[in-house]
């Protein structure tokens, strides 16, 4: 209020306001104030504040955030099947070139009666039965043992001793990937039916150049079944 | 006996279709393993003849080593 000629507007001043008053519901909404919490993950355009030598700036998320290198597509847990299979494009499932490479790994797989196990992949869907170049080498209580086949990626030896664990991890390449050839390697451990034990490794590939490459499975050649394991399927860039 | 497959996770049963050809392939590698169990019985066979007709002409087991390396 004034009375007679209105007095000059004077510039507010840093003085003018008492230390700690200005509360958040009085800033405009293009301060950053922290007030609304961010419950997702920042989207890449997002940014952060830096001191960059004692200058703040900003920078986009996708500068900083980390990349993961191994990625969990689907672990199962089989319960008394006769195969485990996974296949691009069902149940949250990648096989593709979405990733470089795939890596599977099983764990704790317990047979039902004394069986033999292989792995194979799949194209278009179908199991492939033959056209491998595979060698599989290792050793049998220390005993060399090696042999090569067309038939698969890996198999077992015939006598998988049940209620003993067998174990290993496979990778594969050019999945997906437009006339390559499937290519694959791994390692893995079985007890033997005779009570000895087999520690191998196996290299391969599919000896054609495909571009369906989409999928893979681990098969009980007879007997009973695959009575439990856990199967983890990761996609690694 | 039905049989069953755990695809992306989820159990289920093949189909008769699928059930015939699975058994199919499963007669296919039965073969397949037979022969091989078959080829490497007879490679073991061989080489414990070829030892022994060795062993006839007068080397000894060191020699025999030495000449097939077991």
């Amino acid at each position: 209020m004034f009375i007679g000629r209105k007095p000059t507007d004077a510039p507010l001043t840093s003085s003018d306001v008492t230390d700690g008053i200005i509360t958040n519901a009085k800033l405009a909404q293009d301060i950053i104030s922290g007030d609304t919490a961010l419950a997702t993950a920042p989207a890449d355009t997002d940014e952060f504040l830096v001191s960059d030598a004692g200058t703040l700036k900003r920078i986009d998320y996708s500068l900083i955030k980390s990349t993961a290198g191994r990625v969990l597509i689907k672990e199962v847990d089989a319960d008394d099947v006769a195969a485990v299979t996974f296949e691009h494009g069902t149940s949250d499932v990648v096989f593709d070139t979405t990733y470089d490479n795939y890596e599977l790994r099983w764990s704790n797989v317990k047979v039902v009666g004394d069986e033999q196990l292989n792995l194979r992949i799949l194209s278009g869907g179908t199991v492939i039965t033959s056209g491998y170049y595979s060698n599989n080498y290792g050793t049998v209580d220390g005993s060399a043992h090696n042999d090569a086949s067309t038939a698969f990626c890996l198999e077992t030896h015939g006598d998988l001793d049940a209620g003993n664990p067998f174990f290993g991890v496979a990778y594969f390449t050019n999945v997906g990937v437009s006339s390559s050839k499937p290519s694959y390697y791994g390692q893995y451990y079985m007890e033997r039916s005779s009570g000895t034990h087999a520690s191998k490794g196996f290299a391969g590939v599919y000896d054609t150049a495909i571009s369906n490459f989409d999928g893979i499975t681990m098969t009980d050649l007879g007997g009973p079944n695959i009575e439990s394991g856990k199967f983890k399927l990761y996609g690694i860039t | 006996m039905a049989i069953f497959i755990n695809k992306n996770g989820i159990k289920k049963q093949l189909s008769a279709e699928e059930e015939t050809a699975f058994k199919e392939q499963l007669e296919i590698d039965k073969v397949r393993i037979a022969n091989k169990k078959t080829e490497e019985e007879n490679t073991t066979n061989k080489k414990a003849s070829g030892k022994q007709k060795l062993k006839d002409l007068g080397l000894d087991d060191d020699e025999i080593k030495a000449l097939m390396g077991a």
